[in-house]
């Protein structure tokens, strides 16, 4: 224990001793909490819309003003036809074109049909599909309006009708803050974390002083837990600023209970510097040691459900996002910030996280060796 | 479990009798954007139902909206993903490699080696960068490969200008890279500043997770000083919509100047003295 204490004073005395390490630790990782969850916003809004319009009648000109105040669009340019409007849409200017026939108004009210173009930029498929969703359900009101207009509509429905009512639990007014801010949380410090365990054994070597630890008596374990316990308390640290952020700045407060975070936490850092401890222990250079890290980290984070829903992965990620301790956290981040889990419900997670966490430790001291 | 669909209680017979009938659908939305999504799916799905039933019964002055999906008939996610991940892994790697290994010298001491040496201070540099400018480059042809055979992701354009505009990209990311080996002594320090200081900025405003048109303005302006934003641009142009130099020109330029910028700096911090 002892011992233990000895390694401890020297580790934290070299992290302190580095302003620049500790800059990055606690300052970057606030700024980016502050500044990163209003650009993280998937609401689709100012689509650019180019309306070719080959009809300029009453109904057209009512269709356009309805679209353009929808607030959803962004009415860039009428054009002549429809290559002209492609022009746009290669250019940029414009993400979506509708395309009104001539005769529109005329077969709408003689033939009872009328048909309508809409052309999409599917480049980024998401955003496409909800630009069409918002466009066809203009479509659909406009229509009702004008049904409305020319057929007195009986008392009762002539025709069964569903109607669609839709809550949303847990986050009613869909801000995407709520949900961005934990996950963002614990990109950081995934991020920093993975780092500086894996970067400091390899600098030790690098430099040389991983020999006179060689040859001192301390064991494998207290070596590693040596270095583990610094970055674990930083760690911490940076988790204790971001809840504080998440706090002040975007008012969010947890409805589970904070207690629960921190336990959670203190087992994912366990995990996650773990790997990085590993990592550290097969480099032979810093160079090797970022490398492998990067790639390590690269994975867990896109493959973390912070950016693309687990659900929608292929089945081999989601067999990857079983042994990724970045996809426990965040999972369990949203239940208790969002939904006031406890315990019983984040079991799972828990020790999923903890089994990972001493197997790659464990295999991190394991495969210390104290001889070069 | 992400949504719940509730019927209301004698759904049939209140459709059947009073043509009548609710559904409600709830979601959980502590994914809101997967909750839209679902939500949408659902009604979707509803809609198309009550079609069905109304088939027989004619419904006069119907609009039909006929919508086209362009260059991504299928709405596959891999058509938006594969260039953003190409801006966001060459200039990750291009510049953390620059970085780190020019405080290599600084922090192994051959750095005093190479500073008396008759080698002038730009040769150095340029001799630093090139092999990571060529490692970049294999970068890019593997990243195409895999996205052509196994994402069929197709490459419309014309594969010389997408290299040359890559080049351009990994001259710029080299050039950051050079920079941030201007002011710091650690490869940890160099390593931390490349990833923590880069990754999020080129993930979320990078345009290729999160619609940039969304944000809020200042956040826009910040955007255009993302390097990755631009050739992001330039690869859905010239890749998935098959556009030639003269649309990508002046995203070009951006990155020239950028990458120009970003050397003379770089190349004016360069110190000949060792502190």
């Amino acid at each position: 224990m002892k011992k233990l204490l000895v390694i401890l004073e020297k580790e934290f005395r070299q992290v302190f001793r580095n302003p620049t390490i500790l800059r990055m630790v606690l300052i970057m990782p606030v700024i980016q909490l502050i500044v990163f969850p209003f650009a993280a916003n998937y609401e689709v809004k100012n689509v650019l819309l180019s309306i070719v319009d080959h009809d300029h009648s009453d109904y057209s000109q009512k269709f356009i003003n309805k679209i353009s105040g929808s607030g959803y669009f962004k009415l860039t340019d009428y054009s002549p036809s429809y290559n002209k409007a492609m022009e746009s849409i290669e250019s940029g200017t414009a993400d979506l074109i509708i395309e009104i026939p001539e005769g529109f108004e005329r077969s709408l009210v003689k033939e009872n049909k009328a048909s309508m173009l809409l052309a999409v930029n599917a480049v980024n498929g998401t955003k496409a599909n909800l630009g069409g969703v918002y466009a066809t359900n203009i479509i659909r009101d406009f229509n009702r309006d004008i049904q409305m207009e020319w057929i007195r509509f009986p008392k009762f429905n002539p025709q069964p009708t569903i109607e669609i009512t839709s809550s949303n639990w847990y986050n009613q007014h869909m801000n995407y803050k709520l949900f961005m801010v934990p996950g963002i949380l614990v990109t950081l410090l995934t991020l920093i974390g993975s780092l500086m365990a894996a970067l400091n054994i390899v600098h030790e070597k690098e430099i040389g002083t991983i020999e006179q630890i060689n040859v001192s008596p301390i064991s494998k374990l207290q070596f590693i837990l040596g270095k583990l316990i610094p970055f674990w308390i930083m760690g911490l640290v940076t988790l204790t600023l971001g809840l504080i952020v998440s706090r002040l700045v975007f008012s969010i407060i947890p409805i589970g209970s904070i207690g629960l975070i921190y336990l959670f936490g203190m087992v994912f850092l366990f995990t996650l510097l773990g790997v990085g401890l590993l990592v550290s222990t097969y480099s032979e250079t810093q160079t090797q040691a970022t490398f492998v890290s990067f790639f390590v980290m690269m994975l867990f984070m896109l493959l973390g459900g912070l950016y693309t829903p687990i659900e929608s992965m292929p089945e081999w990620a989601m067999w990857i996002t079983k042994i990724n301790p970045v996809a426990y956290f965040i999972d369990v981040m949203r239940m208790i910030v969002l939904k006031g889990s406890t315990f019983t419900d984040i079991k799972v997670q828990f020790f999923s996280v903890l089994v990972l966490g001493v197997f790659f430790n464990a295999w991190a001291v394991i495969n210390y060796r104290k001889r070069s | 479990m992400r949504l719940i669909v509730v019927f209301q209680p004698q759904f049939q017979e209140s459709l059947l009798h009073s043509n009548q009938a609710q559904i409600q659908l709830i979601a959980d939305a502590s994914d809101p954007n997967t909750a839209t999504t679902v939500t949408t799916y659902a009604s979707g799905i509803i809609n198309d139902y009550q079609q069905e039933i109304n088939e027989l019964a004619k419904v006069p002055y119907v609009i039909k909206p006929e919508v086209r999906m362009l260059y991504n008939p299928q709405l596959k996610g891999a058509y938006n993903f594969v260039p953003g991940v190409m801006a966001m892994i060459l200039i990750l790697i291009s510049a953390m490699m620059t970085s780190v290994a020019i405080v290599r010298e600084k922090e192994i001491n051959t750095m005093e080696v190479l500073l008396v040496s008759p080698l002038k201070p730009l040769l150095f540099i340029v001799s630093k960068a090139i092999p990571y400018i060529f490692l970049s480059l294999v970068n890019v042809i593997t990243i195409l490969i895999v996205s052509v055979t196994i994402l069929d992701v197709p490459i419309n354009g014309n594969l010389f200008l997408l290299m040359a505009e890559s080049l351009l990209f990994i001259v710029t990311a080299v050039s950051l890279g050079l920079m941030i080996s201007t002011f710091t002594r650690t490869q940890q320090e160099a390593q931390m500043i490349s990833l923590v200081g880069l990754l999020l900025p080129t993930l979320l405003l990078g345009g290729f997770m999160f619609p940039i048109e969304s944000m809020p303005l200042p956040l826009q302006i910040i955007s255009n000083l993302v390097p990755s934003k631009w050739y992001f641009l330039i690869v859905k142009d010239v890749m998935i919509k098959g556009l030639g130099f003269s649309q990508v020109w002046k995203d070009s330029l951006v990155l020239l100047g950028m990458s120009v910028f970003l050397l003379t700096v770089s190349f004016k911090k360069f110190k000949i003295r060792l502190q």
